[in-house]
């Protein structure tokens, strides 16, 4: 679930209006904004994300540089005009340094769980005192 | 209780689109988390729900990720539908610190007008990818119906949902 294609890669690079212009994207086609849980342990930061109606396969987590994007599709809600959101967007800067080839992301009855481990240089750690 | 989305065509308000904008633009997160807004789910119910009419009645949706259908009651009393329950707040495992928390959690009661009367016993409920789907079917349509075999259900198939009572 975990990708990091080039496309990606080079729109990351590009200027903050494609940012913008994917946002807008995203709220034209009524996606909202998912809430989170987010918590963090001495080796790892784990985000939690409500996405009601996203079906396996639906969902899309990428990390870009330094930030994570969550992205997802509710299965026929778009196709029925339902008033609830039709798909989840947001995106977070990472300040802390992560393993990403060990970024791993799970879903399971409508909340996304995305595990990322802390690089080695960031994690607790804790000294013995001789 | 009322439906939050009908204040505009994209379903949710100008403002609250105002508000997700500018919050994204604090969307930061570090061990040394520095949220500048405080999180919370601005201006949304919960559970956030949609009514819909059918051929044959009723159909409600009702989002409530995480939870398994055994721990939901759903009743239909009259022309009202009752879907209430707890979702547990969350913990961090072992020595976790959380960071940011906004998903709602607690006790939740939901109630939804239903337009017409309803046949009460054949209400039907599955939980499928954290939404609760309830399908009412009418009572003059219920009478003289022959029941459906639900197709696509993968796994709780459908207990009873609901009950005339309560």
């Amino acid at each position: 679930m975990h990708r990091i294609d080039k496309d990606e890669l080079r729109e990351a690079q590009q200027s903050t209006a494609t940012r913008e212009e994917r946002e807008a994207r995203a709220r034209r086609r009524r996606y909202v904004r998912p809430l989170v849980d987010i918590y963090s342990t001495g080796s790892e930061m784990v985000v939690l994300a409500d996405l009601p109606g996203v079906q396996k396969g639906a969902v899309d987590v990428t990390v870009e540089r330094d930030e994570l994007v969550i992205e997802a599709k509710a299965a026929d809600r778009a196709e029925q005009e339902s008033t609830l959101p039709w798909g989840y967007y947001r995106r977070f800067r990472l300040k802390t340094a992560f393993d990403r080839e060990r970024i791993a992301a799970a879903l399971e009855n409508g909340i996304l769980r995305v595990t990322l481990p802390k690089a080695a240089s960031e994690q607790t750690r804790k000294v013995s005192v001789d | 209780m009322e439906k939050e989305s009908d204040s505009s065509a994209s379903g949710r308000g100008a403002l609250a689109e105002f508000k997700d904008a500018v919050t994204n633009l604090f969307d930061q997160v570090s061990s040394q988390v520095t949220s500048l807004i405080p999180d919370l789910g601005f201006g949304r119910e919960f559970p956030n729900h949609e009514l819909r009419v059918e051929d044959d009645g009723y159909r409600v949706w009702v989002e409530l990720p995480g939870l398994q259908r055994e721990e939901i009651d759903v009743s239909v009393s009259g022309r009202s539908l009752t879907v209430s329950g707890r979702r547990p707040r969350f913990e961090p495992p072992g020595g976790g610190r959380m960071l940011r928390s906004e998903r709602p959690s607690g006790d939740f009661e939901l109630n939804v007008r239903l337009p017409s009367d309803v046949d009460a016993v054949a209400v039907v409920a599955q939980m499928r990818d954290g939404v609760l789907d309830v399908r009412l079917p009418g009572s003059k349509a219920a009478r003289g119906r022959s029941i459906d075999v639900e197709e696509g259900a993968e796994t709780q198939h459908d207990e009873p949902g609901a009950h005339a009572d309560a």
